[in-house]
C-alpha cells in the first residue's frame, strides 16, 4: 500500500497520547465510598458477563481510536497496487487529410494502417483500446482484435481539430500504460506537456523540397501557388477539401525550381463562405496555411518602403516599413498588394496583424468612433469605414489602446492599441465593403483571407517552407510497454472511511449499552 | 460556628425542646432497662430551673419554703448522657457530608439535654479524639463551640478509644450515637458494642447517618467506576450497568434493615437520618422513638 497524501500519517503519533488521556480520564471516573462491604455483596451477585465489561481500557475506548486511525489513513489517500493487464491506448487521426496519396498512389491512410498493424502485432497481450479522432470510434480488445478493426475502418469524412480531440480525453491518460498516437502530423499539447507514455508514429512528412507560397481566393476561386525549390522533379498532387468534404483532386508535376498556379474554380468550391482547405499530399505540408484558413494566428505585415500609391497613401504616418510578410515570409510588394477582407465566423480566435515600426509613429491618444465613422479621417486616413470592432483574443487585452470604437450594441472595442514594438489593429468589414474599396487600402482586419498578389510578385517570394511540425515520418517498429505496466493503483479510502465509520458505530453502541 | 448553630438551629432547638417539655419525658422506668420493676429511689433535690418538669416539682417543699424545688432520684444520680460522634473520613463523605448532620444532631442532643439538666459526656471521634463534659445551661454553648471545631477525618481508631472510655465509666449511662455505620468491616463491629452497652443496662440509641448518594449512588444513572474506600484506600472496580445499580440497591436496603432488626433484637433504638434531611426531622423521630 502507498500514500498519495502520506503527511497526514504524521497525525498517527497522536495516538498514544490519545490514549495516555483517556487512561487518566478512566482513572479519574473513582468515587471515594465509606465501605466497600455492600458494594462487594452486590459485585458478588452480578454475574460474570456483565463484570467482565470492565476493562482496563474499554473495548469503545479501543473503537474510538480505532476510528481515529482509520480516518487519518483515508486522508493520507492510501493507494493499493492492483496487478492488472497492460493498457495501450492507439489515438488515431482518421481525418479526411488520411485520403491524400503519396507519390506511388497509396493512400496515407493505408500506410497507417499497415505501420499500426504491424506495431499491434508485435505488441504482445495487452489490453487495447482504439479510439479515432475524428470519426468518434472507441473499443477496446485484444491487439489482434484491434488489428481486425483497424482494417476495416475508413477515414472520416470531416475532419475534426486534433488538439481539441486529444484535449478531451487527456483526462483518461493515466489510466494506460502506453499510448500510442499514429496520423500524418504531431497533435498539438497546448499548454500541457505530452503524456510521458506517448509514442508517436507519423506516416507522411512534409517535404523541404516544395512548399507552398502563397494561398489566394478570389471571387472567381481559389488559386495557389506552389513552387519546387529542390533540383529534381517533384510529383505531386493536391487535394481540394471543403468542409471536410473532398472535392478534387489534381496531380502535379513540377520541375526542378518550377511554380505553377492552380486554380479551383468558383463552382469547385460550392459555398464559398465555407472553410477551404487545401490538403496536400503526404510530402506537401499546408500546416501554416490552414491555419490562417481556419483558425489565424499571426499574419504579421510589414508595408514595404517603396508603397504603391494606395498604400502610400494609407501609410503616409508610417514612415518606416519594409515589406509585407505572410507568415514570416517577406512579401515583397512591386505594385500592388490587394487585400481582400470577409467576415470571420464569431468562434473563430481572431489574430491581429501587426505593423511592425522602427520608430515611433502614432502618438497615444484616444479615438473614439462609431460605426459608420471614416475611420480614416480619424487616424488621418481616408476612405475607410469601421462597421464592426472585435476584440483582440482573450487574454491578450491590450493595455495601451489607442483608439476604440462602438458597435451597434454600444460596446466599445479597441481597434488600434500597441503591443510592444507592434501596433496593432483589429476590425473588420463587412463583404459589402469589399465591392466598394476594391482597391482597399492598407487596413486589415482580424480576419485575413487572402492576400493576392500579381503574378509577377511570385518569383520573389519565394522561400522553403517552414514547418513546424517535426517533419518527418516517425516509425515505431515495436511498442515497449513501461515497466510496471498493467499495475493499477486503487484508491482504498472509501474502505477506511466504511472502517471508521464502523468503528464509530460500534464505540457509541458500546457507550450506549454501558449506560 | 454562627453557620453551623446559628439562629435557625436555635430557633429550631427551642420548638424541640418545648415539644420535648409538653409530652411525655422519657423516664428511665419506660426505657427498656434490665432492671424493668425497680422503682426510682428519691435522692434529693434540685432548684427548678424553668423548663423543668412541673410533675418533677416537689410542691410539699413548695409550701413548706415557697420556692420550687425539683425531685431528683437515685437513677438520676450521676446519670451521664454520652454522646459518641463519628467523624471519621468517611464521615466526611456525601453532599451535604454526614459529618454535618452528625454535628448538628450531636449538638441538638447535648443541647437538650443540658437544658434538661442532665450531664453531658461528649465524645467527637474524628482525627483526633476529643471528650469533655458538660453540665448545666450555662455549658450549651460551650458544648455546641466544641462539637463545632472537633477535628473530623482519620480511621476508626478514635471510635475504638470512645469505646474504650466508655467502658470503662462506672456511671451509668445512656448512650447516643451518631455514625454512618458503614465500617469496612461492616457495621457488626459497631453494633455488637452498643449490644454490650445495652446489655450493661445502658439506654443506647444509635442515630445512622447516611448520604442520599449512599442510599442510591445511581440516582444519575448507572456508572462504572473504581470505588476507593475511604479509611483504607482498597479499590474495587464496579462495572456498572442496570443490573448492578438494582442489586447494589437491594444490598442497601437489607443493610439497613439488618442494622434496624438488630437493633430491634438487642433492645437499641436505631433511627436513621438522611444527611440532607434538616436536624429536627431525624431529631424528632428519634426521641418519638424513645418516648421522649
Amino acid at each position: 500500500m502507498s500514500f498519495r497524501d502520506p503527511q497526514w500519517l504524521w497525525l498517527l503519533a497522536l495516538l498514544p497520547a490519545i490514549l495516555l488521556l483517556a487512561r487518566r480520564g478512566l482513572a479519574t471516573r473513582r468515587s471515594e465510598v465509606a465501605s466497600l462491604v455492600l458494594w462487594k455483596k452486590a459485585l458478588a451477585a452480578i454475574p460474570s458477563a456483565d463484570i467482565s465489561r470492565r476493562r482496563a481500557i474499554p473495548l469503545s475506548l479501543w473503537l474510538w481510536l480505532l476510528m481515529f486511525a482509520a480516518l487519518v489513513l483515508a486522508l493520507a489517500d492510501p493507494e493499493r497496487e492492483v496487478r492488472g493487464e497492460a493498457r495501450v491506448l492507439l489515438l488515431v487521426d482518421d481525418g479526411p487529410r488520411m485520403e491524400a496519396r503519396d507519390p506511388q498512389g497509396r493512400r496515407r491512410w493505408e500506410s497507417l494502417q499497415e505501420k499500426l498493424g504491424a506495431l499491434l502485432e508485435t505488441m504482445g497481450n495487452p489490453r487495447v483500446r482504439f479510439e479515432t479522432l475524428a470519426g468518434g470510434l472507441g473499443v477496446e480488445g485484444s491487439p489482434a482484435q484491434i488489428r481486425s478493426r483497424l482494417l476495416a475502418v475508413q477515414p472520416a469524412r470531416k475532419g475534426a481539430r486534433l488538439d481539441r480531440a486529444i484535449a478531451i480525453r487527456q483526462s483518461s491518460f493515466s489510466s494506460f500504460d502506453a499510448i500510442v498516437f499514429a496520423g500524418d502530423r504531431e497533435p498539438r499539447w497546448g499548454e500541457s506537456s505530452p503524456p510521458a507514455q506517448l509514442q508517436t508514429l507519423l506516416v507522411g512528412a512534409p517535404s523541404q523540397n516544395v512548399g507552398w507560397v502563397g494561398l489566394f481566393r478570389a471571387n472567381e476561386g481559389i488559386s495557389v501557388v506552389a513552387r519546387n525549390f529542390s533540383s529534381s522533379t517533384q510529383s505531386r498532387s493536391v487535394v481540394l477539401e471543403v468542409a471536410g468534404r473532398m472535392l478534387e483532386e489534381r496531380p502535379l508535376s513540377l520541375a526542378a525550381y518550377e511554380s505553377r498556379e492552380i486554380s479551383f474554380s468558383r463552382d469547385a468550391l460550392g459555398d464559398p463562405a465555407a472553410t477551404i482547405r487545401l490538403e496536400p499530399t503526404d510530402e506537401f505540408s499546408l500546416d501554416d496555411f490552414l491555419r490562417l484558413v481556419e483558425l489565424p494566428r499571426e499574419l504579421r505585415v510589414r508595408i514595404p518602403a517603396e508603397l504603391p500609391p494606395a498604400l502610400r497613401k494609407a501609410f503616409a504616418a508610417i514612415p518606416e516599413t519594409r515589406a509585407v510578410e505572410v507568415h514570416g515570409k517577406p512579401l515583397p510588394v512591386e505594385t500592388e498588394a490587394e487585400i481582400f477582407l470577409r467576415d470571420a465566423p464569431e468562434a473563430c480566435a481572431r489574430p491581429v496583424l501587426r505593423m511592425r515600426l522602427e520608430g515611433e509613429v502614432f502618438s497615444p491618444r484616444e479615438l473614439r468612433g462609431r460605426p459608420g465613422d471614416d475611420l480614416g479621417r480619424l487616424l488621418g486616413f481616408e476612405g475607410v469605414r469601421v462597421e464592426a470592432a472585435h476584440r483582440p483574443p482573450a487574454g491578450s487585452e491590450p493595455a495601451q489602446v489607442l483608439a476604440s470604437a462602438s458597435d451597434a450594441a454600444g460596446r466599445e472595442w479597441p481597434i488600434l492599441w500597441r503591443e510592444g514594438e507592434d501596433l496593432a489593429i483589429a476590425f473588420d468589414l463587412t463583404r459589402s465593403d469589399w465591392d466598394r474599396h476594391p482597391s482597399f487600402p492598407v487596413f486589415w482586419a482580424a480576419w485575413v483571407e487572402e492576400i493576392r498578389l500579381r503574378r509577377g510578385a511570385v518569383e520573389n517570394f519565394l522561400q522553403p517552407e517552414q514547418s513546424d511540425t517535426n517533419g518527418v515520418t516517425r516509425e515505431l517498429g515495436r511498442l515497449e510497454l513501461p515497466q510496471g505496466s498493467g499495475i493499477r493503483r486503487e484508491p482504498i479510502s472509501d474502505l477506511l472511511l466504511l472502517a471508521a465509520m464502523l468503528a464509530f458505530l460500534g464505540a457509541a453502541a458500546l457507550e450506549w449499552r454501558r449506560k | 460556628m454562627n453557620e453551623l448553630f446559628g439562629p435557625d438551629f436555635l430557633r429550631k432547638l427551642e420548638r424541640i425542646r418545648l415539644q420535648v417539655q409538653r409530652g411525655r419525658v422519657a423516664r428511665a422506668g419506660d426505657r427498656p432497662s434490665a432492671e424493668t420493676g425497680e422503682g426510682l429511689e428519691f435522692q434529693d433535690h434540685r432548684g427548678y430551673a424553668p423548663g423543668d418538669d412541673l410533675r418533677e416539682v416537689d410542691w410539699n417543699a413548695f409550701a413548706r419554703l415557697g420556692r420550687l424545688f425539683r425531685k431528683r432520684y437515685r437513677r438520676e444520680e450521676g446519670e451521664e448522657m454520652a454522646l459518641l460522634v463519628d467523624l471519621s473520613g468517611s464521615m466526611q463523605l456525601g453532599e451535604p457530608a454526614k459529618e454535618l448532620q452528625a454535628r448538628l444532631l450531636a449538638g441538638a442532643f447535648a443541647a437538650l439535654a443540658l437544658a434538661a439538666g442532665a450531664r453531658v459526656r461528649l465524645l467527637l471521634a474524628g482525627r483526633t479524639l476529643t471528650a469533655s463534659s458538660f453540665e448545666g445551661k450555662g455549658s450549651v454553648w460551650p458544648c455546641l463551640q466544641l462539637v463545632n471545631s472537633a477535628p473530623a477525618g482519620g480511621g476508626r481508631e478514635s471510635l475504638t478509644q470512645a469505646f474504650e472510655i466508655l467502658r470503662e465509666s462506672p456511671r451509668v449511662l445512656d448512650l447516643v450515637v451518631l455514625s454512618d455505620a458503614l465500617f469496612p468491616e461492616g457495621p457488626d463491629s459497631l453494633l455488637e458494642k452498643l449490644a454490650q452497652f445495652r446489655s450493661r443496662g445502658h439506654f443506647v440509641q444509635l442515630l445512622q447517618v447516611l448520604a442520599p448518594q449512599e442510599r442510591d449512588p445511581f440516582a444519575q444513572g448507572a456508572f462504572s467506576r473504581e470505588l476507593v474506600e475511604t479509611e483504607t484506600g482498597v479499590t474495587l472496580d464496579w462495572p456498572g450497568g442496570e443490573s448492578g445499580a438494582a442489586r447494589y440497591r437491594r444490598v442497601f436496603e437489607e443493610f439497613c434493615s439488618g442494622v434496624e432488626s438488630f437493633g430491634r433484637k438487642h433492645g437499641l433504638f436505631v433511627t436513621r437520618a438522611g444527611s440532607e434531611e434538616s436536624f429536627d426531622e431525624p431529631l424528632l423521630r428519634a426521641l418519638g422513638e424513645t418516648g421522649a
